[in-house]
């Protein structure tokens, strides 16, 4: 894979992400921001793939690795909290 | 092997923007989360993509993080819409395509953040 593709795939991806994060901060719903939020560090997992295609490093896809266990995190929880209003729950309310 | 992972890369990318479009195009989150699953599918696209390099450390990682995303992107989207459902996020459509009708129904109420004696 050449040089000039693999820097215009990681334009593309930047684009789409400036997109995403535009959805992020106009959208009212929050449950939709919290999926912008999710797609916005998976698409940033793909950035890092990108970035060891074009080193040669498998190191930044230890950085992918975090960022899509991150997004993951960060999707649960706050899904959590929009549900129930907490993150744990707790023995009184069952 | 390197045509491949060009393909493979360009197929990543439009299913991409198949994803940004959907969440700037669609109305509701119900239909944005299925965008949202084209975009990770995308990515795993990219991540597949590492068979264009040659260097067995990048496939093994690259591998290693398509599979998580495979696993947890269900998961994620499964969880974000199932708490837009809970709060009673409104259809597009008003309720017309509401087959169950709880979304006409009021949610759950939220416990109090003060534990009860």
């Amino acid at each position: 894979m050449s040089e000039i593709f693999l820097d215009a795939a990681l334009l593309a991806l930047g684009v789409f992400g400036w997109s995403v994060l535009h959805t992020v901060a106009r959208d009212v719903d929050i449950a939709t921001k919290v999926l912008a939020v999710d797609l916005l560090g998976v698409l940033l997992c793909g950035v890092a793939a990108l970035l060891a295609y074009l080193t040669g490093s498998e190191h930044y896809l230890d950085i992918g690795l975090v960022l899509a266990l991150l997004a993951f995190a960060g999707t649960l929880s706050p899904a959590q909290v929009i549900a129930t209003g907490r993150l744990f729950s707790r023995e009184e309310d069952r | 092997m390197i045509v491949l992972g060009a393909a493979l890369v360009i197929v990543g990318l439009l299913l991409a923007l198949i994803a940004a479009a959907g969440l700037l195009r669609l109305q509701d989150i119900y239909l944005r989360v299925q965008a949202a699953s084209v975009g990770s599918l995308g990515v795993v696209a990219i991540l597949l993509a590492s068979v264009g390099t040659g260097n067995g450390r990048i496939i093994t990682r690259a591998l290693l993080v398509a599979t998580f995303l495979l696993l947890a992107s269900p998961v994620s989207a499964h969880a974000i819409t199932r708490a837009a459902w809970l709060r009673r996020v409104k259809l597009r459509s008003g309720g017309r395509w509401d087959e169950t009708g709880t979304l006409a129904k009021p949610p759950t109420p939220l416990p109090s953040g003060r534990p009860k004696k």
